[in-house]
């Protein structure tokens, strides 16, 4: 999986069609902490693919870890996280979409007025458990 | 390994090339063997002179019994086949052949020519697109139009092709919506008004069609001439917030369905609901809720987008 020593990570929100995804780097404790969530999180048999419909569809977080700087990432959307490694792609629950809710806030929590009312919004519409965003 | 001719000379014999077995060459095997309609036992009966299509040999009774395919079938490219999928597979195998090695003498060709051959194929498939079996639509305003009655345009209709935006990583994640409606691969996540200096200053209907209008499209019933083919139908719609604003565009396609490509995810014909577009102002959308308008695109506005 990931390597020890991790120096940053960005978060893509997947959101639009036309303009580019808004990106903003994720604070490092947070970025340890969903890692090492990551780490626990059970394993889902059944074949799921990525959210991919018009509108908000998940976060790809890009992390860039030391001594390689071997870029990583992994994709969080509709409850599930997609972790890919090596070319190979792992999908785990994500209970209660508790790591999707912890990288959109920490989108609420950067300058960008206009990332924070989306994120916000993005938030306040998505459901704890499996119901889908209406952004 | 398995050696695939490509049918494309009357007098000279054809090129071959043998391909040895790799994650490619059975990525393509696996889809041949679940999309039966693209493989022919021979060339077509009506095909004639120029690009044709693919004679494919397997050498080995293992890819055989692994894709339940005959030891040797035709590929013929979709102006022949009729089959929406077919010039996606041409393209996978041109793009097989440079992993390949060449099995024919070469016979009246220059050294170092494989590289050559290989654009020129290219280059045949995307003409095949351009003038065999594109579907050339009279476009007539209907009566809500009546200033513009009398006028008559036509555009074109290509096959829906996801392939083509899909099957590589690094275009299936820089191209967007516009690129698709445009039918034209940047790499650089096209806007509408940027490659002529007129970005949009906001994303409302006005201003995103002003930037589109500026790259060179016309509005729709607002006629372009022959040699700007292609001329694709596109519409665009807009997210208008609060909150969530952004564009996005549809573009017609031959089999009578719109395709899309939202952002950096997959080219594809069905709606939010799932189901198959027939009308975009009409289907799921999601948060795309303003329906602004039909536009034409033409070939020097597909070329001028950044």
């Amino acid at each position: 999986m990931f390597e020890p020593g991790i120096i940053s990570a960005v978060v893509e929100l997947d959101v639009y069609s036309g303009q580019p995804n808004p990106r903003w780097k994720l604070d490092d404790k947070i970025c340890k902490d969903i890692l090492e969530e990551i780490r626990h999180l059970t394993v889902e048999r059944a074949v799921i693919q990525r959210p991919d419909q018009l509108g908000y569809r998940g976060l790809r977080v890009i992390v860039d870890a030391v001594p390689s700087h071997k870029y990583e990432e992994f994709y969080v959307g509709d409850g599930y996280v997609f972790l890919h490694c090596e070319g190979r792609e792992g999908v785990f629950i994500d209970d209660n979409r508790r790591i999707e809710q912890k990288l959109l806030a920490s989108g609420a929590r950067t300058p960008d007025k206009k990332l924070n009312a989306l994120v916000s919004q993005i938030l306040q519409t998505l459901p704890g458990s499996q119901q889908k965003s209406s952004v | 390994m398995l050696m695939i001719t490509a049918d494309l000379f009357s007098g000279r014999p054809n090129p071959q090339w043998l391909i040895e077995e790799g994650p490619e060459l059975r990525a393509t095997l696996g889809l041949l063997s679940s999309e039966r309609g693209v493989i022919f036992s021979e060339v077509p009966i009506e095909a004639g002179l120029g690009f044709r299509g693919f004679k494919i040999e397997l050498l080995d009774d293992h890819l055989a019994y692994q894709f339940d395919l005959e030891s040797s079938f035709y590929i013929p490219l979709e102006y022949l086949s009729r089959h929406w999928r077919s010039n996606e597979f041409a393209e996978r195998l041109i793009a097989l052949l440079n992993r390949g090695k060449r099995h024919d003498a070469k016979e009246f060709e220059a050294p170092g020519n494989d590289e050559a051959l290989h654009k020129y194929l290219i280059e045949q498939l995307r003409l095949s697109l351009a003038g065999s079996f594109q579907d050339h639509l009279r476009e007539q305003p209907s009566e809500q139009h009546p200033e513009r009655l009398a006028q008559v345009c036509w555009i074109e209709l290509w096959p829906f092709n996801p392939g083509f935006w899909n099957n590589d990583a690094n275009t299936l994640r820089n191209n967007n919506c516009y690129n698709y409606a445009s039918n034209w691969r940047t790499n650089t996540f096209a806007q509408p008004g940027r490659g002529s200096g007129h970005m949009y200053p906001a994303i409302t209907c006005p201003d995103v069609s002003s930037g589109a209008l500026s790259d060179g499209m016309h509005h729709r019933y607002d006629c372009f001439p022959d040699n700007e083919k292609p001329r694709f139908l596109v519409a665009m719609v807009v997210a208008p917030g609060p909150g969530f604003v952004d564009y996005h565009w549809y573009r017609k396609h031959k089999e009578g369905f719109w395709g899309h490509k939202p952002g950096g995810t997959q080219a594809r014909n069905v709606d939010n609901s799932g189901n198959v577009i027939s009308n975009p102002q009409t289907c799921n959308r999601g948060p795309y809720t303003q329906f602004c308008g039909y536009f034409y695109g033409c070939n020097t506005q597909r070329h001028r987008i950044r």
